[in-house]
Order: C-alpha cells, then sequence, then structure tokens
C-alpha cells in the first residue's frame, strides 16, 4: 500500500502545512498584542511583579501635556512627510515617465537612498547637518545666504524638519516606482483625446493624468501616514527625540517609555493609542481604495 | 474550475516519502531548538556538571579579558561551565528583558544605579558572604554605592568611577604665566572665567575652548553643584537646595560665557572626547575610562588634575561597577564561587592593567600596577584622593524614571535661554523639586 494512502495524507497534510503558521501568528502576533493590552493596564517596571492599576496609565497619558505636545509633533511629522514624500514622487514619477532616454538609471538613482541602511544614510545626513563644515551650512554660507551656522538637529526650531528630510529623502524612491507603475498602466488614448481637444503641458497633467493616478495617490499617501507613524529609527539615530523633546514623535516616545524609563504598563498604552490611530487610518484607506475610480 | 487538493499535487503523489522526511526534520528541529532552550534556562547538565550565566557589557578587549578569567576559574572548577551573555549596547535594557523572561544570568556586572534598583526588587542576593573577611580591602565609598538603603551589599565593587579634568599640556604652555598659575590641584570654579579669557587671546582657529560641557547625564554637572555645597536629593526625592539653583544656573551660563564652553549650536554632534583629542578643549571632564583612549590617540601631553573646587570643595560623584549574584539563580553556592573569582586582587589587576579602570581595592590602587608611573596621567594619584571628597552615589528606586524627567527638565533648561528651573521642572512635571520660598 502506498505510504500516502496508509497515512491518509489528503486528510491531515493541509493542517500540517497550516498549523504552523497559525502558530506562529498566534504566539508571535496575538497573544503578545493580547498580552500587551492587559499589560495597558498595570505598572510594571519589568523587574518585580505587575500591578493592576485600570485605567491609570491611559488617564496619566491623556492628562499629561507632554503627550499632547508629542501629538502635535506628530502630526506636523506626519504631515509633512506625506506631502513632501507624495509632491516628489509625482513629479519624479511624471519625469522620468516622459524621458526616453537613461530612464532605467534615472529610476535606479532614485531608489537607491530606498535600499541605503537607516545607519549610513543617518551618518550622512549628521554631517549634511553639522553647523560646523556641515554640507548644508557650507553651501548656504558659500552663496551668501547664511551669515552665522545653524545647528540644525540642535535647534529646537529646526531639528523636526531636518529628521523629516531624511525620511523624505529615504522613501521618496518607493512611492516614485509605485506612481511610475501606474503612469506606465493609464490608457494611452485618453491622453490622446485629451491632446486632440487642445489641452497640453501642466492643464492636462492636472485635469487628466492626476485623477487617474487618485487611487494609488491615495494608498500611496496612506502607506506614508501609516509608515510615518511608526517613525522612530532616523529620531534615535539623529536626535534622540531631542532638543528639548522636539522631535519626540509617538513611536519614540513609546521607546523612551518602555526602555529608558521602564514603564511598561503605560508604554503599551501609548502603544494602543498608537494602534487605534493606524487602524483608523488603515479603514479610512481601505474605504477610499474601495471606491470607483473617478 | 476544479481547486486543486493535495492529492493532485505531484510532489505529494509521486515523492511522498520524502514529503514526509522532511516534515519529520522540521518537526525535530522544533523540538531540538525547545529542549535547547529549556536546557539553556534551567542551566543543567546531565552528568552532574552545572551551566553558570554571566552577564556583561565592555569593549571586545573587555571582553577578552573576561574570557580569559573565566576560563581560569573553569579550569579551578572542572564540574562549572560558565557562558558569558555579552551585551555591548543597551546592556541595562536586554538584561531586564531576561530578567522579565524569566532568564536572569546568575551572576550580573552591574553599575551601582542598577545595583540599587535590583536590589531594592529584590533580585540580588546579600554579598556580605563573599568578602566578609576583607572588607576592609575595598573602598569604603564603593562599598557604599553597592549598599541598599536596608545595609545589604548587593555586589562585590570591581571598580569605582570618579570624574577627573583631564588637561591637554601643550595648550597649557601656550597660555601667559599668570594663567598657568591658576591650574593647579587645589584651583577653583571660579577660576575658570579668567582662564577662558587667556585662551580667547590665543586665537585659535578651529575654535578653542576651555572646559568640557555636558548637558546629559546629570553625572557631569552634578560635581558643579555639590563643590559648591548645592544637593539635589533630600530623602531619596529630587529636592535641589539655594545653593544647587545658583550652581546650576551658573552652570547654564557657561557656554554663554565667550571661550569658556562649547555651545551645541556651534558644535553640533561632535563629542567632547573627539573636542579634546583635536586640541580644541583645554580642559575635559571625564573619567578612569578615558585613559585607554587617550594613550592611544592623543597627539599631545596630557594629564589630570582634581575636580576644581567650589565653596564646598572639590565634589564629584562616585560610582561602583561590580559582580551581583542573582536570587534567583539556581546554582547560588557555584555563581558565588564565581562572584568571588571575579572579584579577587588578581582578577581586578588584569582589568588595571588595561588602564581602564580605577580599582575597588585599595591596596590595588596604590600600586604601581594601578598609578603606571611612566605613563600618562602623570598624576594618576588624583582619581583615589577624589575618593575623600566625593560623593558616593544613593539612587532612589524610582531613578530611571525620575532620571529621565530630570534630563528632559534639564535638556529644556540648558537649550532655552530665557527658560527658569521652575519653569523646566513645570514642565517636565515634577513636582515639589524647588527649594521653598521661605
Amino acid at each position: 500500500m502506498r505510504l500516502n494512502t496508509r497515512l491518509n495524507f489528503n486528510r491531515w497534510m493541509p493542517a500540517f502545512f497550516i498549523v504552523p503558521v497559525v502558530l506562529g501568528l498566534f504566539c508571535l502576533n496575538y497573544i503578545p498584542s493580547f498580552y500587551a493590552f492587559y499589560l495597558s493596564f498595570q505598572h510594571w517596571n519589568l523587574l518585580e511583579a505587575p500591578q493592576w492599576v485600570g485605567l491609570e496609565n491611559y488617564h496619566q497619558l491623556l492628562a499629561s501635556p507632554a503627550f499632547f505636545q508629542t501629538i502635535r509633533q506628530t502630526a506636523w511629522y506626519v504631515g509633512g512627510v506625506v506631502i513632501f514624500e507624495l509632491l516628489f514622487s509625482l513629479v519624479i514619477a511624471t519625469a522620468l515617465h516622459r524621458i526616453t532616454r537613461g530612464k532605467r538609471i534615472f529610476q535606479v538613482l532614485a531608489f537607491l537612498p530606498y535600499v541605503t541602511p537607516a545607519m549610513a544614510a543617518s551618518l550622512i545626513f549628521m554631517w549634511i547637518f553639522q553647523p560646523e563644515q556641515g554640507l548644508l551650512n557650507s553651501s548656504l554660507q558659500a552663496v551668501g545666504l547664511l551669515k552665522s551656522p545653524i545647528a540644525w538637529l540642535f535647534t529646537p526650531n529646526t531639528a523636526l524638519v531636518a529628521v523629516m528630510s531624511l525620511e523624505v529623502w529615504k522613501a521618496t524612491g518607493y512611492n516614485m516606482l509605485l506612481i511610475l507603475g501606474a503612469l506606465q498602466a493609464l490608457p494611452q488614448h485618453i491622453d490622446e483625446a485629451a491632446t486632440l481637444d487642445g489641452a497640453s503641458g501642466l492643464r492636462k497633467w492636472w485635469w487628466v493624468t492626476l485623477p487617474q493616478l487618485m487611487p494609488t495617490v491615495l494608498l500611496v499617501g496612506m502607506m506614508t501616514t501609516i509608515h510615518a507613524l511608526q517613525a522612530f529609527d532616523a529620531i534615535y539615530l539623529l536626535t534622540q527625540g531631542g532638543p528639548n523633546r522636539a522631535t519626540t514623535v509617538l513611536a519614540y516616545a513609546l521607546y523612551e517609555t518602555a526602555f529608558q524609563r521602564f514603564e511598561i504598563g503605560h508604554a503599551t498604552a501609548l502603544g494602543f493609542i498608537i494602534f487605534s490611530i493606524i487602524a483608523v487610518l488603515t479603514l479610512m484607506q481601505w474605504t477610499l481604495t474601495q471606491r470607483k475610480p473617478l | 474550475m476544479q481547486i486543486p487538493t493535495f492529492k493532485t499535487l505531484p510532489f505529494i503523489q509521486e515523492k511522498s516519502p520524502l514529503v514526509v522526511l522532511l516534515s519529520m526534520l522540521l518537526i525535530f528541529s522544533l523540538l531540538w531548538m525547545a529542549y535547547q532552550s529549556w536546557h539553556a534556562v534551567l542551566g543543567g547538565v546531565p552528568n552532574g556538571e552545572t551551566n553558570l550565566t554571566l552577564s556583561s557589557w565592555g569593549t571586545l578587549e573587555e571582553l577578552k579579558t573576561l574570557t580569559t578569567q573565566v576560563h581560569d576559574f573553569e579550569e579551578a572548577h572542572p564540574t562549572l561551565h560558565v557562558k558569558i551573555r555579552y551585551m555591548p549596547d543597551l546592556y541595562t535594557q536586554s538584561l531586564q528583558m531576561l530578567i522579565a523572561s524569566n532568564q536572569t544570568p546568575d551572576v550580573m556586572m552591574l553599575n551601582s544605579l542598577d545595583v540599587q534598583r535590583f536590589c531594592q526588587a529584590g533580585l540580588l542576593e546579600d554579598a556580605s558572604p563573599l568578602i566578609h573577611q576583607e572588607r576592609n580591602a575595598f573602598f569604603p565609598t564603593a562599598l557604599t554605592s553597592m549598599t541598599a538603603p536596608d545595609g545589604t551589599l548587593c555586589a562585590v565593587p570591581r571598580d569605582v568611577s570618579n570624574l577627573v579634568v583631564y588637561v591637554n599640556q601643550d595648550l597649557l604652555q601656550q597660555l601667559p604665566a599668570h594663567t598657568k598659575g591658576l591650574v593647579k590641584p587645589s584651583w577653583h570654579l571660579a577660576d575658570l572665567p579668567k582662564i577662558a579669557e587667556s585662551v580667547a587671546n590665543l586665537h585659535r582657529q578651529p575654535k578653542t575652548w576651555t572646559i568640557s560641557f555636558y548637558q546629559s547625564p546629570a553625572l557631569f554637572w552634578l560635581p558643579f553643584v555639590w563643590s559648591e555645597g548645592g544637593d539635589v536629593f533630600k530623602n531619596k526625592t529630587l529636592k535641589l537646595n539655594a545653593n544647587a539653583v545658583k550652581a546650576v544656573a551658573d552652570y547654564k551660563a557657561l557656554p554663554y560665557t565667550p571661550y569658556l564652553a562649547p555651545d551645541r549650536q556651534e558644535i553640533g554632534n561632535t563629542t567632547m572626547s573627539d573636542l579634546f583629542l583635536q586640541g580644541r578643549l583645554l580642559f575635559f571632564l571625564s573619567g578612569r575610562w578615558s585613559v585607554p583612549f587617550l594613550r592611544k590617540n592623543a597627539r599631545f601631553q596630557w594629564d589630570v588634575l582634581p575636580f576644581p573646587q567650589g565653596k564646598a570643595g572639590s565634589r564629584v560623584g562616585i560610582d561602583s561597577t561590580g559582580y551581583a549574584v542573582s536570587s534567583r539563580s539556581l546554582h547560588l553556592k557555584d555563581a558565588q564561587a564565581l562572584t568571588r573569582f571575579l572579584s579577587r586582587a588578581d582578577s581586578q589587576k588584569a582589568w588595571v592593567h588595561s588602564g581602564l579602570i580605577v580599582p575597588a581595592r585599595q591596596a590595588l590602587a596604590a600600586s604601581d600596577a594601578f598609578l603606571q608611573r611612566g605613563q600618562s596621567p602623570q598624576y594618576a594619584d588624583y582619581f583615589i584622593t577624589a575618593m575623600s571628597t566625593g560623593v558616593p552615589s544613593a539612587y532612589p528606586k524610582n531613578w530611571t524614571s525620575l532620571g529621565q524627567s530630570l534630563n528632559s527638565a534639564m535638556d529644556a533648561y540648558f537649550n532655552t535661554p530665557d527658560l527658569s528651573l521652575a519653569e523646566a521642572f513645570e514642565d517636565a512635571q515634577i513636582k515639589g523639586a524647588m527649594p521653598d520660598a521661605s
């Protein structure tokens, strides 16, 4: 008798393949998530046994001015990153769509920042923003736009913009590829019809191309928003949330609360607030992308 | 369309024994990994031998020293095996994660801040029996910093850390004689602005400053407070006295005084040790840990001086690093044997050799093994004399949280010219830290 018949393969083999994945999801994803939610009602310093405190962690968060300062900064950060990433991605994708020679080289060049490790990118940006001999200050001083050097990463008014610029530089290439793919898939006849009707240049792009791109732009916008809400590495590497907490956004605040203050309950409560924001945005993205094209 | 079933998949039909074999292999691998993890947690081996875990941080050079000592210990105790959990970065975070996941190492290298926190959480064994016959061999301040509020000694100190002022001798020689005369072991904080005037007159490019300036951690600005008779703790809570408020304000003014201390706005993320190494700082406040680095990299003559005196003398903080035995260890006696071995005079001597530490044992600190005459710094004795006037660390249980709030308040205070200390504390939600109005 064949082995697969003896062991009745067809009955239990599917389960055999699916169970490890489901187990993995439960053990590494769902159970920790539920446990984290449970922890958000406790005080725990990772040393002693957790203590049940009810809603105190959420209450403390919502009563803290620092939390609302963090929310404001996160909103500025996310808003800036999304606007500039979308803008640059659209411009670069449109330009690359039109050029006929060297398209591949420019695509690779535009995508390179995305594959640059965060650490290497941060070192480059540290040098760019260095007050003495930094690229930005030296260039601005050379063309007479700046009299005395600015410590971009150490001035509360400029630090967040400096960190944003790294994120925009890194992610624009990826978003550009998505938009370029959508551009290349657009039907040519609409564009040709618009040309025959006398539309040209920017007007045609604004009234004909962009509306067709909107589903992709919305998707990219939502993905960028969700990604920006989780921003951590650039801030950790460049400013550590400073100066004067000017670059402390939600994800960094979570890290700081959990692993510098060791207030795990507080940190998980913060984590669930971030989770709620991302869940709402994901729902919005889902709703928007389900809409029929314009 | 017919939905494919497993029966229709060719590799299921044709090569089912192979699939079964691979599946079994996968299952056994998972079981083997689970067994290994369980085994590592329990630390036992079937043939009566014992596995101990020892956690530590440090450079690769330090790891090499530790590995040699562990090897010597294993040779002396053939039934004991020591696994070093080397965590060079984010040590405290990693260690607390291990503790939270019930994988506390049997022996932990800890600084006095963590010793105090861990001990007050009941995680450390009493270390007194490990040194009871030679308690006097250790610096009393080192033992104090490893002692919990209830008087329990929670770790055996390996080294003591305090701060001294590193001096760029070549730069000092360029200053006028009257300024050089100010730079002596009994010098004063009030002399710093006068020295800065002479540094300014050197007109060096790139710009050169008099002394290093740190916004955090508190370790670096507290000597300016303590030396002026200030204090920031009362009954284990943050409570500044009037002297402390004035001293902190004076410290904040250092970068605003020309050529006295570098401002972050001018230097960005260049570190103080880099500035000193570049010859752009006359004085650099740091601990013994800078000695190997400067010996290797400095291209100028340098030495050390005690921290300058204020109204209350020269007072820097004294911390310790040492070995602590986990109260959760399943092999308490063996873990104590390892701690005793690592805390011997011979073991401490191996660390002293590199110039990295001030040993916690007094006799070793007074010997040439530490003083290393003929090498910089020539006046290594100042690391020892600082001990008699220093302030042993005494951290409250909630220091990590309190310290973060303090750092946050001081970050705002130092970075905002018009912000008062009271406003900075209020913004950071630190209550009751300012002196009473009366």
